[in-house]
């Protein structure tokens, strides 16, 4: 045995790795050499030393909590994983139908109601009454500081007497059941008209694939834009007594602006199902029919953070039980209603996110948070992590459509499980 | 016999993992990162684990690939091995334990052995303390890091050496350090 394989099985016998044939050999060895007596002495002081040090990382270092409890929450057979994506699938069909608004037929409205009146509102309750096939209520200005417009915003200017001649307008609020998706077929066009106070109403529902036919009925043409949920637009002159048609498949909130100017004159809201309403001019809204089992309405009005309201359950005798609520007027609403871009969440710039309450992934809370925006950056974030993680995702992994994150492909729920566990989240 | 499931093999380790990792990365959140990673991982691939008693030695060396992977791709150069980082990272680790201070210290805990120890290549880093902190085998150790037993045995004999010359090293400055 040369000194280089001693000093190895010197090594071994401290792990207790020396063979039995090697033993006697390296016994032989030591006897007759002094270097390597003398370094095995040396050995035996370093593997205190590394003894020492594992002793201490043993005693020390101390895996958080937090940790272990989020690797034992990942440990879990895939059912678990199935079922979390079942809610996550369940919060997504629930929540995405309230995420696209209703529509009132603006000719239907009268829409005039002194900004004085709604400064008196300083509570805003919602009543309602849950059934079977009947919810009603009352929806209230959601605060003094909430937003009345004058008809005509949005359009060319005109002269003052014209002008003047257009109320304030209090944009009525849109009211949507939570419930998954529902097409009513062969559904008549919804005409919305252009006068010369502008948009008779400033919001307009109607079911996602429907057509709108918007009617100049003033004495001047008007150039009109409609801004789709996506953020695509679409520009029309349309000359007095025209009509633009337009059918609005892809649900959420479409903006209208009229005469190039920034501020929209009114916002038509495509909902996946029929269960919605528009307040009419005292705030009240009632919505009948047959649905899904619901837990949730969602509320909005231009100027306002969309509002999800849960529906109490009913008692036995059926009758609704009242659910206040609270609409709050919301900057990031407020904006939208001036210059931001359009594909910056359009008019439901909080609940226009499919997994923003039920599902309880990093998405959905910053969705609920800050809304659609918000619940980009944080997937970009999360992808990010994810790819660095060696996972291989593109946005196109999931998202059939890069304008519209609602298209899915069909295997997104796995790749999704995979993104939150890739991220531990 | 019934496989016995993913967690109740693997859970046992996470501990020791955790451990290995944050000497690794030298990072906490990092160590955090991998270990979650090898998890995942390993509940991935768990069929491909032929027999569950090597359970241990093939979670270590997922963990072990995955942070080979990191480190090539994030460029080897950025995270060559700096003793003080790793140093701080573990003295990180030891604050909150301060109670314990003297039990750590009697066990003959130092800095200076420490340091000696992030200096080591990491390939003869990892495979010592993989032995003498984790007690894995050596044929563990060759498992994880992908080896010979022999290269394995190579390894620690060499680390141990160069360890003891560090050691040797700083003892010989020590008293230089002092009369100044």
């Amino acid at each position: 045995m040369r000194c280089q394989e001693a000093f190895e099985a010197l090594s071994a016998e401290l792990d207790g790795e020396l063979g039995a044939d090697e033993r006697p050999v390296l016994r032989r060895h030591l006897g007759g050499c002094d270097p390597c007596r003398r370094r095995r002495q040396e050995l035996q002081m370093v593997n205190l030393q590394l003894r020492a040090v594992g002793a201490a990382t043993r005693i020390a270092v101390r895996m958080p909590e937090a940790l272990r409890a989020r690797i034992e929450q990942r440990c879990q057979p895939p059912q678990v994983f199935n079922v979390r994506w079942t809610l996550y699938t369940l919060a997504m069909a629930l929540t995405g139908a309230s995420a696209l608004g209703a529509l009132l037929v603006l000719a239907l409205r009268p829409a005039t109601r002194p900004a004085a009146d709604e400064a008196k509102n300083t509570r805003n309750e919602t009543e309602t009454s849950a059934g079977r096939d009947m919810i009603r209520g009352v929806v209230t200005a959601g605060s003094t500081t909430s937003p009345t417009f004058t008809a005509g915003t949005g359009l060319a200017p005109r002269p003052a007497a014209a002008a003047a001649a257009c109320p304030a307008v209090t944009s009525p609020a849109v009211v949507v059941l939570d419930v998954p998706p529902e097409k009513t077929p062969n559904l008549p066009p919804v005409t919305v008209a252009v006068d010369r106070c502008g948009l008779a109403g400033r919001l307009v529902a109607l079911e996602a694939g429907q057509t709108v036919e918007l009617a100049n009925q003033d004495q001047q043409p008007h150039e009109l834009t409609v801004v789709d949920p996506a953020g695509n637009s679409h520009t029309q002159t349309l000359p007095a007594g025209d009509r633009l048609a337009r059918r609005l498949e892809r649900p959420g909130t479409y903006r209208l602006l009229c005469d190039g100017a920034p501020e929209p004159c009114g916002h038509l809201v495509a909902v996946e199902h029929p269960h919605f309403a528009v307040t009419d001019a005292e705030g009240r809204y009632q919505i009948a029919g047959a649905w899904a089992p619901a837990n949730n309405l969602t509320a909005w009005r231009p100027g306002f953070a969309p509002q999800s309201f849960p529906l109490s359950a009913t008692s036995a005798a059926g009758a609704g039980v009242a659910t206040a609520l609270t609409l709050r007027p919301d900057t990031t609403a407020l904006l939208t209603l001036g210059s931001r871009p359009a594909n910056d969440n359009g008019g439901l710039a909080i609940n226009d996110c499919r997994a923003a309450r039920q599902s309880t992934s990093p998405v959905a809370r910053a969705c609920a948070q800050g809304g659609v925006r918000q619940a980009k950056l944080v997937m970009r974030a999360l992808v990010k992590q994810a790819k660095e993680r060696g996972l291989r995702l593109q946005c196109d992994s999931c998202h059939r459509d890069d304008a519209d994150f609602s298209a899915l492909t069909d295997d997104a729920r796995t790749r999704f499980s995979e993104l939150l566990a890739a991220t531990g989240t | 016999v019934a496989r016995p499931d993913f967690c109740q093999l693997a859970l046992p380790h996470m501990g020791a993992l955790y451990r290995t990792a944050t000497r690794l990365t030298s990072r906490v959140s990092e160590a955090e990162d991998l270990v979650q990673e090898t998890y995942l991982e390993g509940f991935r691939s768990y069929a491909s684990l032929r027999d569950p008693e090597r359970c241990r030695a093939w979670l270590f060396r997922i963990l072990h690939n995955l942070w080979t992977d990191r480190r090539r791709r994030d460029g080897a150069e950025q995270r060559a091995t700096n003793g003080h980082k790793a140093l701080a990272a573990v003295n990180t680790a030891l604050a909150p334990v301060r109670d314990l201070e003297r039990e750590i210290t009697s066990a003959g805990y130092s800095d200076e052995v420490e340091r000696a120890l992030q200096a080591l290549p990491e390939e003869f880093r990892t495979a010592l303390l993989l032995v003498t902190v984790e007690e894995l085998s050596y044929a563990e150790v060759a498992e994880v890091m992908g080896c010979p037993i022999g290269t394995v045995r190579s390894r620690l004999a060499r680390g141990r050496a160069l360890l003891a010359t560090a050691l040797a090293t700083a003892r010989a400055e020590e008293p230089r350090k002092e009369s100044l």
